[in-house]
C-alpha cells in the first residue's frame, strides 16, 4: 500500500488531519459536532480535568489545552460527519505512522527509502454492522427499530433507555452551566468562572459520577492517543510522561529492551499506595457495560 | 470419513485448524466468519490494517469484540435472578483469527497430569472434575505440529526438571510436559522487568525459564522476525511476525482452496435426523437489511470459541441437555509492585519469562483446607500497560495536576513489576452458559449468559499462591508489592483481601468447557473426536470440548486438540510420521516449517513453490 503513489494517497487524508489537529478553541469556524458554546466548554472542563501551565500555575508541563483535546471530543462525536475518504473517523489505518522510521521488508515496496506515508491518518473501513454500532454508539437509538438491540441492552443493564455519546455531551453541557447558575449566581455558564470556582462545579458528585467521568475517559484518550484522532498536538502528552509512542516497525533491540533508567530513583513516600491498591484492581478490567459502553475495557 | 464439503464456522485457533486440515485432505471447504477481515491479504501475507495505537485497538476495540453490538450477560447464580451485568463478559476478538488477532501467543503447554486428574485426586464434592478421553502422550505429536506451523519460539533445556523428567514432586510422578523435539525457534530478546523477575524467583527457589510463544525470533515461513514493538497483547500485529491462527494455518488453508466468508453470521445448523445437512447464517455485509443464506456440508465444525459454540448449540438444539455446563474460566491474579527505576516494559513481548512451579498440584496446602489440592497456573513474568489505560484507571478520582503527577510517576505502566497467573479453574454444572432471556445481539440473537461463582478451590488457591507473587515482587527490588485477583469472591475468604468494589464479572479471556468431550454420552458432550453424540457429522473444534482447564494459556492445547480430532475422525497419521522430506524447503529468510500435513503434502508443496516464487522479487530481508 505504502508502494501505490504513497504521497499522493496520503497527501489529502494528511491534510485533513492537520486541519482538524490545527483547530484552536478560540477559533470561530465550524466543528465537526459542537457548537461555539459546546466546544468553548468542553476545552474549558477538559482544562480542569488535564491542567497545563496556563490553567494552573503550579503544574509544569502542557495540558489539555495544548494537546487540543476538545478538538479530539469534537472529532469524536462527529466522526460521520467528515466527508470521505476520512470519514467516518472512528479508526485510523495501519500498520504504520512513520514516526519510527521507514518499514523494512517486507513492507517496502519500489520507492524512494526512507519516505513512508502516515497509514494511521488514513482511515480502515467499516463494515455496514460497524456502522449501525457506532452511530447507535455515538447517536443514540432515535427510536430507530435496527437500533432497539442498545435500548434493550441498557434496560437490562438498569438505565431507562440507552442514551448516546452526543446526547451525554449536549445534556453535559447543559448541567454544567446550570450548576454554575446555582453555584455561583449571577454568572449563567460554567465557561465564565474562575478556575478553582469550575473545579467546584467538577467536583458536584452527581457531576463527578456522571457527566465528568465521561468527559475524564474522553479526554484522557485525547491526551494520550495517537495525535492523528484530533488531541495530543506535537505529541506533548507523549513527551510529558517519556512515552515514545508508536515504535513499528523500527521496534526495540536486545540492549533497548535490557537498558536501565537512567533517571533518579524514586522513593517508596512517592507512592500512593491507597491509589496504587485501587489501580491495581483496575488492572483486571474495568467492566464495559452495555450502559456506558464507552468505559472501560480489558486488564492487563 | 471421506472427503467432501466441510463447513467450518468460526476463523479462529480452532476453526483455522480445521480449514487447513480438511483443505490439506482434499475437503471442500468454507469458513464462515461473523467478523471482518484485518489481515488485508491472507494468502500473499501483505502489510495488514494493525498498528501501535492504543486508542484503535484497545479503546475503540478495532481488533476485538464489539461487546456494545454483541452484549453477554451475566450473574454470580441462578439465585441472582435474570443478570447482573450486561456487556464485556469474557467475548474474545471478533474478525478472522478470532483471539488470536491480538493475543500475547504464549503457548505453554498443558501438563501430562491435566488428563487424569479425576483419577488421580477423584472428583470433590459439588464439582464435575473429569479425565481427558485422550492422554498427553496422544496429543504431544499434535502439539508440536501445531508449534512447528505457528512458530514456536522456546529453549526446552531451560525447562525445569518436572517438566523435563520424571519428578516426586508432581504427584503421579510422571515427567509433565516432556517434548519429542526442541522449539522451533530460539527464544528472542529479554524484558528488563520479566528478568529482574525472574532473577527474584530463582533467588526465592523457583524455576523461571524463557517463556514460549508463537512470534518469530528470526525471519520464518515467510513471516518477518518481531522486533519487540511492545504492543503485543490486546493489539493486532503491525508486521505479521505474531503466529496468530489466521497468518498461519488459515493462510495455508486458503492456498490450499478453502473459501473464506467473512461478515457471515452463522445462526443455526440444519439437520435431518442424526446428520447435519448445513449451516443457516445472516449475510450482513448490508445490514440492517437481512440476508439469509445457507451452506450445504457433508460435515459442519464448531468453533466459535467456547461461550459462542455453546450458544449456537442452544439456538440450533442440539448437544443435549448438557450443552453449557462444566464452563471453565482462568482464575486469573495479579501480582503488582511499583519499582523505584523505570522498567520501560513498553519495550518486549508483553512478557518474556515465565515460571510455572504454582502449577504443580499441592496437595499439602489442600489437605489443609479440605481440598484434594490447591493450585495455580503459569506465570506471566513482566508486563505493562498503555498510557490511556493508566490515564483513566482512576476515573475519576484523580483530576488536574494530580493526574498528571500520576503520569509522571508511571506506578502502573512505566515503573510496574507485574506477575499474571491464569489459574486452574473447576467444572460444576453450576457453571455455565445458556440464553439470555431478554437481550439480543445487534442481529435480534440472544446473547449468551453466562452463571458463574469459584468454588472454595479457587479461592482457596487464589489466596494460598496470591501472597508468593507478591513476595516474588518485592524481592525484584518494588517499593511496594500486593496481589489482587481479577473476579471477586462472593464472600470473603479467611486470609483473603476480598476487596470491596471489586467487580465479580469473568474478564480472563480463557474460556473453555461447555461442550466437553468424553466416552460416556451421560457425562460428556462430545465424543473423543469431539463430534457432539448422536450425531454423525457435528464437530466441535475449540477450548468447549476441554473437560480440564489446566493452568495454562489454552490456545496451543486449542490448536493440537483440534488437529487431533480431525485426524482421529478422518483417519489421518499421526503429524510426525509423516514429515515432508519431499517438500522443498524454503530459503533461510524464509525458512519453511519443518513439518507439513501428511495428506496433503501435494498442496503444500505447491504452497511451498508459490511461496518461493513470490520471495524471488522480493528485495533483500533486513534483520
Amino acid at each position: 500500500m505504502a508502494g501505490m503513489g504513497a504521497a499522493v494517497l496520503s497527501a489529502l487524508p494528511v491534510g485533513l488531519v492537520d486541519a482538524v489537529t490545527g483547530r484552536r478553541a478560540e477559533a470561530a469556524e465550524a466543528h465537526y459536532f459542537f457548537d461555539a458554546h459546546q466546544y468553548a466548554t468542553v476545552d474549558a472542563l477538559c482544562r480542569r480535568l488535564i491542567p497545563g501551565p496556563e490553567d494552573d500555575p503550579t503544574e509544569p508541563d502542557p495540558g489539555a489545552g495544548e494537546a487540543n483535546v476538545v478538538a479530539y471530543v469534537d472529532l469524536l462525536l462527529g466522526a460521520f460527519n467528515l466527508p470521505a475518504p476520512l470519514g467516518p473517523r472512528i479508526w485510523g489505518a495501519g500498520p504504520f505512522s512513520g514516526r519510527a522510521g521507514p518499514p523494512p521488508w517486507p513492507f517496502d515496496e519500489p520507492g524512494p527509502r526512507g519516505v513512508y506515508g502516515d497509514d494511521f491518518a488514513r482511515s480502515a473501513p467499516l463494515s455496514a454492522s460497524q456502522v449501525l454500532s457506532w452511530r447507535t454508539l455515538l447517536e443514540g437509538t432515535r427510536g430507530l427499530p435496527e437500533r432497539r438491540w442498545a435500548d434493550v441492552a441498557a434496560q437490562a443493564g438498569g438505565a431507562a433507555r440507552f442514551v448516546g455519546l452526543q446526547e451525554t455531551y449536549v445534556n453535559g453541557v447543559v448541567q454544567l452551566d446550570q450548576a454554575a447558575a446555582q453555584m455561583f449566581p449571577p454568572a449563567k455558564s460554567f465557561v465564565e468562572l474562575s478556575g478553582p470556582e469550575q473545579d467546584l462545579v467538577i467536583n458536584r458528585p452527581d457531576l463527578l459520577a456522571g457527566f465528568v467521568a465521561t468527559a475524564f475517559q474522553n479526554a484522557c484518550e485525547g491526551m494520550y492517543g495517537a495525535p492523528e484522532y484530533g488531541g495530543n498536538r506535537n505529541r506533548v502528552g507523549w513527551t510529558y510522561i517519556g512515552f515514545p509512542g508508536d515504535s513499528q516497525p523500527r521496534g526495540y533491540t536486545a540492549a533497548d529492551m535490557l537498558a536501565p533508567d537512567t533517571g533518579p530513583p524514586i522513593t517508596a513516600a512517592a507512592v500512593d499506595l491507597t491509589r496504587l491498591r485501587s489501580a491495581a484492581r483496575a488492572l483486571g478490567g474495568v467492566p464495559r457495560s452495555a450502559v456506558r459502553p464507552w468505559i472501560g475495557g480489558r486488564g492487563l | 470419513m471421506s472427503a467432501g464439503k466441510a463447513v467450518v464456522v468460526g476463523s479462529g485457533a480452532g476453526g483455522s485448524v480445521a480449514a487447513y486440515v480438511l483443505a490439506a485432505a482434499g475437503w471442500e471447504v468454507v469458513v464462515l466468519e461473523k467478523g471482518v477481515d484485518r489481515y488485508g491479504d491472507l494468502v500473499g501475507l501483505g502489510p495488514p490494517l494493525f498498528a501501535n495505537d492504543e486508542l484503535k485497538e484497545t479503546v475503540r476495540y478495532f481488533s476485538d469484540a464489539d461487546t456494545f453490538a454483541e452484549p453477554r450477560t451475566f450473574r454470580p447464580s441462578a439465585s441472582d435472578g435474570d443478570r447482573t451485568f450486561v456487556g464485556l463478559v469474557d467475548q474474545l476478538a471478533t474478525g478472522v483469527g478470532g483471539g488470536t488477532m491480538h493475543w500475547d501467543a504464549k503457548t505453554p503447554r498443558f501438563w501430562e497430569i491435566d488428563f487424569h486428574l479425576a483419577t488421580t485426586f477423584g472428583v470433590p464434592a459439588g464439582t464435575t472434575l473429569a479425565d481427558w478421553p485422550l492422554s498427553y502422550a496422544e496429543l504431544e505429536p499434535y502439539y508440536s505440529a501445531v508449534e512447528s506451523v505457528i512458530g514456536v519460539q522456546g529453549d526446552a533445556a531451560s525447562h525445569p526438571d518436572f517438566m523435563r523428567e520424571p519428578s516426586s514432586r508432581v504427584p503421579g510422578g510422571a515427567a509433565q510436559a516432556p517434548r519429542s523435539g526442541p522449539y522451533p525457534m530460539a527464544p528472542g530478546p529479554q524484558q528488563l522487568d520479566s528478568t529482574l523477575l525472574a532473577e527474584a524467583a530463582r533467588s526465592l527457589g523457583y524455576q523461571p525459564f524463557p517463556f514460549a510463544m508463537a512470534a518469530n525470533s528470526v525471519p520464518r515461513d515467510g513471516r518477518p522476525a518481531c522486533v519487540n514493538c511492545g504492543m503485543c497483547s490486546s493489539f493486532g500485529c503491525p508486521n505479521q511476525s505474531r503466529g496468530g491462527a489466521a497468518v498461519t494455518f488459515l493462510h495455508r488453508a486458503l492456498e490450499a482452496g478453502a473459501r473464506l466468508v467473512t461478515e457471515a453470521f452463522a445462526y443455526r445448523v440444519a439437520t435431518a435426523g442424526s446428520r447435519a445437512t448445513g449451516v443457516h447464517y445472516l449475510d450482513v455485509s448490508g445490514w440492517p437489511q437481512r440476508r439469509e443464506r445457507f451452506e450445504a456440508a457433508d460435515l459442519v465444525v464448531l468453533a466459535l470459541s467456547a461461550v459462542e459454540t455453546a450458544r449456537f448449540a442452544l439456538m440450533s438444539g442440539i448437544g443435549g441437555d448438557l450443552v453449557g455446563r462444566n464452563l471453565m474460566l482462568h482464575w486469573f491474579t495479579y501480582g503488582f509492585g511499583t519499582a523505584p527505576t523505570r522498567m520501560h516494559a513498553y519495550r518486549g513481548r508483553a512478557s518474556t519469562q515465565t515460571l510455572e512451579d504454582f502449577v504443580i498440584p499441592d496437595t499439602t496446602a489442600g489437605r489443609a483446607v479440605g481440598l484434594p489440592y490447591l493450585r495455580g497456573g503459569n506465570l506471566e513474568l513482566g508486563g505493562s500497560t498503555w498510557p490511556i489505560a493508566e490515564a483513566t484507571y482512576l476515573n475519576p478520582a484523580l483530576k488536574g495536576k494530580e493526574a498528571k503527577d500520576w503520569m509522571r510517576l508511571s506506578p502502573i505502566r512505566d515503573r510496574i513489576l507485574a506477575i499474571t497467573m491464569g489459574a486452574e479453574d473447576w467444572p460444576t454444572a453450576d457453571k455455565r452458559v445458556d440464553l439470555d432471556p431478554v437481550v439480543k445481539d445487534i442481529y435480534g440473537f440472544p446473547v449468551a449468559r453466562v452463571t458463574y461463582s469459584p468454588t472454595n478451590f479457587e479461592l482457596q488457591s487464589q489466596a494460598y499462591i496470591g501472597p508468593k507473587l507478591a513476595a516474588i515482587i518485592k524481592k525484584a527490588g518494588a517499593l511496594y508489592s500486593g496481589w489482587i485477583s481479577v473476579t471477586a469472591p462472593p464472600t470473603g475468604v479467611p486470609g483473603s483481601p476480598a476487596p470491596p468494589g471489586l467487580s465479580n464479572v469473568p474478564s480472563g479471556d480463557h474460556v473453555m468447557g461447555t461442550m466437553r468431550m468424553g466416552d460416556d454420552p451421560r457425562t460428556s458432550v462430545t465424543d473423543p473426536a469431539g463430534r457432539i453424540h448422536g450425531t454423525d457429522n457435528v464437530v466441535v473444534t475449540d477450548g468447549s470440548v476441554f473437560p480440564t482447564s489446566s493452568g495454562h494459556n489454552p490456545t496451543l492445547t486449542i490448536m493440537a486438540v483440534a488437529m487431533h480430532s480431525l485426524h482421529r475422525l478422518l483417519g489421518l497419521p499421526l503429524p510426525g510420521a509423516t514429515k515432508s522430506a519431499g517438500a522443498p524447503r524454503l530459503p533461510a529468510t524464509g525458512a519453511s516449517a519443518g513439518w507439513q500435513e501428511g495428506a496433503g503434502a501435494a498442496a503444500a508443496a505447491g504452497a511451498a513453490a508459490l511461496a518461493l516464487a513470490r520471495r524471488a522479487d522480493a528485495p533483500a530481508p533486513e534483520n
